[in-house]
């Protein structure tokens, strides 16, 4: 079983990050304005109780477009759950990072 | 070019920095931690670089600097979450009843210490407690760790410290025996109750055989019965010839009378020594097991806590969070058990100050002399402010519902100019129960941490752990 997971301001708010399509971890500190030491371990924490999945990206597809593969994060269904949740909570995180707002 | 070896610069002043946080990350996720950030890197590199045509201003290259330090935090907290799954004990000993016997656990050996010390005080009698040289009309104290003398004590404050007196004078003898051959030892001549009065432990005494002729006893000490009788057990009951006259091995001296001033290789029980000039001659005793306590030192450890506990409230100022309304208050039930908690913590900090400043006082000074009272009531003051200091900071980070220690802190917003945004450090409940904030900087507004309870709605997110 996995372990509970904290569901505080940050990780609210990076998860509606990753659902409004800021994918990887340079893009949602872009977006979130928070610094790198606080994401990336963000990230990871939410990896390990399955709010978010990882993947790399495919070589070819970085070598196309000439730059390194990123890791991709992308919302599980107990992270879409919690995000509605944080929703409720907190309205005004819809507004800070509008979904459909994408960002390649 | 500049602009190709600048950048080149940059990007290998920043890898290196990224392979120092690297090294921070468990082996194991090494390789795929590395692989992401240098990733990420490039694209803020990127940033960095395209943000002015010619070369990235200080800015940007700070920000670029803060990127790779934050890959130390984020290393950092791999480690520590690699330390946690190898050490479940680290979530275990969040809980209160693990807090309250880790506290009994410390109480016990500082009681366990201060009885060991206080008792034969100073691992004490090793009988270097009262010994002096008396025989040689210079009287020097001799090579002891305490004297009693020296201290201005006088014979009937001794008296209420030592349990038994006694002496031994010590001599150059040959001996010889059956199977040994002439040697010179330095033979102590001693009463014959030199050993029971000293509570001295004595090896082998129990094989001895009684002796029809009433020849006196002889103890060998254990460094001698090794040497000359290569540890022989079979040893006492043997006849020995002590000079002039014969003795019967009675057993091993051990434990403290290694100690003894005049390092003598036996002893000589028999009637009352005679005082030779020519021979030195030493007075010892054996301190009660209680002397320490008898002396009223006991009061020097409680003094200090009382003073610790009159000094508390101008040196601590953590504050017990309050509710951030009045329904987010826990039932009465739950915030009783809250304050018995930290009252029981406060009692066992107060058992393990007593006990330990006793330790303090005995272990590292000569026990029983003004510098241990001392160190005593200054140890139960530092000791005790520390303690209850901590047992307030832990109260203020304990959940009032499972008292568990609230975990996982994050830091919530910005400083405000207007002091009128809230940041601080949030916490939460691993069951789930309440967040805690506290503030960054105390304000008029809110100026101690307070609890937020979390309702119905959360308890899925913890599914299985509300206690």
């Amino acid at each position: 079983m996995a372990r509970e997971p904290r569901l505080t301001h940050i990780t609210a708010l990076i998860l509606q990050a990753v659902d409004a399509g800021f994918v990887y971890g340079f893009s949602i500190m872009e977006m979130t304005g928070l610094p790198s030491g606080t994401v990336y371990p963000a990230l990871r924490r939410m990896e390990e109780d399955q709010l978010i999945r990882s993947r790399w990206e495919r070589q070819e597809i970085a070598d196309r477009e000439q730059r390194p593969p990123r890791k991709y994060y992308q919302l599980t269904s107990t992270g879409k759950r919690a995000l509605e949740t944080s929703l409720k909570r907190y309205p005004l995180l819809q507004r800070l990072v509008p979904i459909g707002e994408t960002k390649s | 070019m500049m602009t190709t070896h600048l950048e080149n610069a940059v990007r290998r002043m920043h890898l290196g920095l990224l392979w120092g946080a690297s090294l921070l990350v468990p082996g194991s996720k090494r390789s795929e931690w590395s692989r992401e950030w240098r990733t990420e890197l490039w694209y803020v590199l990127r940033e960095c670089f395209s943000a002015t045509s010619l070369s990235p201003n200080s800015r940007s290259l700070r920000a670029a600097t803060a990127f790779c330090m934050g890959a130390y935090h984020d290393a950092i907290w791999l480690r520590h979450r690699s330390w946690q799954e190898q050490q479940p004990l680290a979530r275990i000993c969040r809980s209160a009843s693990v807090c309250l016997l880790l506290l009994s656990g410390i109480c016990f050996s500082a009681w366990g210490v201060a009885r060991i010390s206080s008792n034969v005080a100073a691992a004490m009698s090793r009988i270097e407690v009262y010994p002096r040289q008396i025989s040689d009309n210079r009287a020097q104290p001799c090579d002891c760790a305490f004297d009693a003398t020296d201290q201005g004590m006088s014979l009937r404050t001794a008296r209420l410290w030592f349990d038994g007196f006694s002496h031994y004078n010590i001599a150059q003898e040959t001996v010889w025996g059956e199977d040994m051959r002439r040697t010179e030892w330095k033979v102590a001549h001693a009463r014959s109750d030199f050993f029971t009065v000293l509570h001295l432990p004595m090896s082998l005494s129990e094989h001895v055989r009684s002796s029809p002729d009433k020849l006196p006893r002889i103890v060998l000490s254990h460094e001698t019965w090794t040497r000359e009788f290569a540890s022989n057990p079979n040893l006492a009951g043997i006849k020995l010839h002590i000079g002039s006259v014969d003795a019967i091995v009675a057993g091993v001296a051990s434990g403290g009378s290694s100690g003894l001033p005049g390092r003598a290789n036996a002893w000589l029980l028999g009637s009352d020594p005679q005082v030779a000039s020519a021979s030195p001659e030493f007075l010892v005793a054996h301190l009660s097991p209680v002397g320490y306590f008898d002396d009223g030192r006991w009061a020097c450890s409680l003094l200090g806590i009382v003073l610790a506990f009159l000094m508390l409230p101008f040196v601590n100022h953590a504050s017990i969070g309050g509710y951030s309304s009045r329904s987010h208050k826990p039932p009465l039930v739950r915030r009783s058990l809250f304050w018995a908690f930290l009252i029981v913590k406060i009692s066992a900090i107060v058992a393990i100050v007593y006990f330990a400043s006793v330790d303090l006082a005995c272990l590292f000074v000569q026990p029983l002399s003004y510098l241990s009272e001392n160190i005593q009531a200054a140890s139960a003051v530092v000791l005790c402010l520390l303690g209850t200091n901590w047992a307030f900071r832990d109260q203020q980070q304990r959940c009032p519902y499972c008292l568990r220690r609230m975990a996982h802190p994050v830091q919530v917003g910005q400083p405000s100019r207007t002091f009128l945004d809230w940041n601080g450090t949030e916490l939460v409940c691993e069951h789930g129960h309440v967040l805690l904030h506290i503030p960054e900087i105390p304000t008029s507004w809110f100026g101690a941490p307070r609890w937020v309870s979390l309702d119905r709605s959360w308890w899925f997110l913890f599914a299985g752990q509300n206690g």
